[in-house]
């Protein structure tokens, strides 16, 4: 066929250059050149983030990638969209490549929506007369008729978001590529952008996506590859690639947690973990959905009394960021001359309010003893899994209230 | 090389739409508007050549002193505007560079033509200017004034192109570069004659760059003839070598400057 698309990567690398000496300035420079300095060691300071990888995407598939951070997914689209130069291999592409990588990526706070609908049009690579024909539509979809002609830097956050989705997306690619910030679960907010998105994915003769959430793989993919530092570990249907991951996550947890363990052991002997787990109140499992009451559990020995006593935990979301924070004291627990002896924690959240992905988490235990001396102890790099595919807006108890005040 | 050259081209509105809006936005709000683009030059030379020319008197023949000293400013200061800026590009489009594809000879020519726009106006200004206190009178040799600003784009874009890559690995560029620029602004005959000064400047500024540029520029309004054809070939020569050697410095560097920002 003609029109047939497709993307061949043959023995791709990317390395990142970490540079040790940063020498950004003159005078650095000349003080190594003299000095003969050669604190460089080369083979050291290469980070491959994609390292020898060869993939072929043929016309109609829908590939998802998926892998822990820093595995290299995000590096692999920027690869694709042309942003990063591969430093080894060929990347060959049939079809035209538009990435929602970021939104909002190049407008100018001081030009007028008008103008960056140009601005930014040119940048995405559209000619001069897609945008103009698609001017009309870009003002309509984003809701800012009466504020088009006004710079930027007047508009709300949301205002600047609704303009650059509507730039972004007025173009159907052949070819889409999509991270984690556009993926169309974050934007249902609106139906009519979630109805754009998946007017675009019908589209695509091609996807590519890249998600932490497990869920939205498995609803757009059928294809996903496993990336762990640069390197594809899995490729095949998208069931067997998540079944692969979230094997290969738990094993990875369960090494980190043995080296953890005895390193931590040496460092604070007072407090001694011997137990933890974290599942589903309502069966018992570690089975956990949306909504469910899921309970973190502890059990801690302390070989030390000690005047004050604090726990925490912190679980961190699929994009490793901080959602929770829960320490005894804020919760109107105090612990005080805690004797030796075994304890118990529980802590139960009630109906779950986190969509699916691996989310991680760790214990903070933090003692003060009566000789004034801190003890920390940290159970780190924990992880529990939520299945299945919900969004924040049905998870998040809310209520609607709308008042029309005047006419 | 000649793949950056084809992107650039493909990209072109971009710079098409940030000249357009920058001088645009410039001048909104403003009562006069675009006049000011005219005016603001115009006043600047004005005052300029007043000082200079009647105030200071300082032994030059009057008439022409004013036409060689403006004729002179203007040229030198829209490629060393062009330089200065330059130094600054890849970081302030540090944003752009890691999260879209743009050609990064996009972004140097947004400062290129963006100050060869202003350099017009103020070009066209400053005629103006010239027209009315009768300074100098139309002659057909004006037209040639389309050759130095032909080199003068290449001449300025490759000199960017080094300066802009230069001071991603070196910061400091940022900061020595206008006091060099300075330097080079007194050192050409822009406010003296070349024969004031000792044999010795005349030798430097046969390596002076822009030495050439203002004579180029400046013979047709000056003396109503055309420049010696030898500077002008020695124009063309090395405004091609910098351009050239400023494409393939950054077709070098093209894919390492990400990782540098």
């Amino acid at each position: 066929m003609k029109n047939e698309c497709f993307i061949k990567i043959e023995n791709l690398s990317l390395v990142y250059e970490l540079y040790y000496d940063k020498t950004n300035t003159l005078k650095e420079y000349f003080a190594n050149l003299f000095k003969k300095r050669n604190y460089i060691d080369k083979s050291k300071d290469k980070l491959y983030a994609l390292n020898n990888i060869s993939l072929t995407i043929n016309h109609g598939e829908r590939l998802g990638i998926i892998g822990l951070n820093g595995a290299g997914k995000s590096t692999l689209l920027k690869v694709l969209s042309g942003i990063l130069k591969p430093t080894y291999g060929k990347v060959y592409i049939k079809g035209s490549v538009q990435p929602l990588i970021e939104v909002g990526a190049g407008f100018n706070p001081e030009f007028s929506g008008r103008e960056n609908i140009y601005l930014n049009g040119a940048m995405l690579g559209f000619t001069k007369k897609e945008i103009f024909e698609k001017e009309k539509d870009i003002i309509e979809f984003s809701e800012l008729q009466d504020f088009i002609d006004v710079p930027i830097k007047y508009y709300s956050t949301g205002m600047v978001v609704r303009l650059a989705f509507s730039i972004a997306t007025i173009i159907k690619p052949e070819i889409l590529l999509l991270d984690e910030m556009l993926s169309a679960g974050d934007l249902s907010f609106i139906s009519k952008a979630r109805q754009r998105m998946d007017e675009i994915l019908r589209h695509a003769k091609i996807l590519v996506i890249a998600s932490h959430d497990l869920g939205l793989i498995d609803s757009l993919a059928s294809r996903t590859i496993v990336l762990d530092h640069g390197v594809i570990l899995f490729d095949g249907n998208t069931q067997d690639a998540i079944a692969f991951f979230k094997d290969y996550v738990e094993k990875k947890v369960h090494e980190k947690r043995d080296v953890d363990e005895k390193k931590d052991f040496e460092e604070s002997p007072f407090i001694d973990v011997q137990n933890f787990h974290c599942r589903n109140i309502l069966n018992s499992s570690i089975n956990i959905y949306p909504d469910d009451d899921v309970e973190f559990y502890l059990k801690f020995k302390l070989n030390e009394e000690f005047q004050e006593f604090f726990i925490n935990l912190v679980i961190q979301d699929p994009t490793s960021n901080n959602v929770v924070h829960f320490r005894n004291d804020y919760s109107g627990i105090i612990l005080k001359n805690l004797t030796k002896g075994v304890y118990e924690v529980t802590i139960i959240i009630k109906r779950i309010p986190f969509k699916s992905g691996i989310y991680s988490y760790y214990y903070r235990l933090f003692g003060k003893r009566h000789d004034d001396r801190l003890m920390t102890k940290d159970v780190a790099n924990l992880k529990f899994e939520i299945q299945g595919e919900k969004h924040h807006s049905d998870l998040i108890k809310h209520e609607w209230k709308i008042i029309n005040l005047e006419n | 090389m000649i793949n950056e050259l084809v992107a650039t081209y493909k990209y072109r509105h971009v710079i098409y739409y940030f000249v357009y809006t920058s001088i645009k936005v410039r001048y909104k709000r403003t009562f006069l508007g675009y006049l000011w683009t005219v005016l603001t030059p115009m006043a600047y030379y004005l005052v300029l050549g007043l000082i200079f020319s009647y105030g200071l008197k300082a032994g030059m023949p009057e008439r022409n002193y004013y036409v060689y000293l403006i004729s002179g400013a203007i040229i030198f200061s829209a490629i060393s505007s062009i330089i200065n800026q330059s130094c600054n590009i890849m970081m302030a489009n540090e944003g752009y560079i890691k999260k879209i594809y743009v050609p990064k000879l996009v972004f140097i020519l947004n400062v290129v033509f963006y100050e060869l726009t202003n350099f017009i106006l103020i070009f066209i200004s400053v005629l103006l200017l010239g027209f009315i206190t009768k300074h100098i009178n139309f002659s057909y040799h004006f037209f040639f004034s389309i050759v130095p600003i032909v080199f003068l784009i290449f001449f300025a874009s490759g000199a960017a192109m080094i300066m802009s890559v230069a001071s991603v690995y070196f910061r400091d560029l940022i900061h020595i570069t206008p006091v060099v620029l300075n330097a080079f602004f007194f050192g050409t005959p822009i406010m003296w004659y070349k024969e004031m000064a000792p044999p010795i400047m005349s030798k430097l500024n046969m390596l002076n760059p822009f030495y050439y540029f203002v004579e180029l520029f400046r013979t047709p309004f000056l003396n109503n003839e055309f420049p010696d054809i030898k500077i002008m070939a020695i124009t063309m020569f090395f405004s091609f070598i910098i351009f050239l050697v400023g494409l393939l410095l950054l077709n070098k560097l093209n894919n390492r400057i990400i990782f540098k920002l």
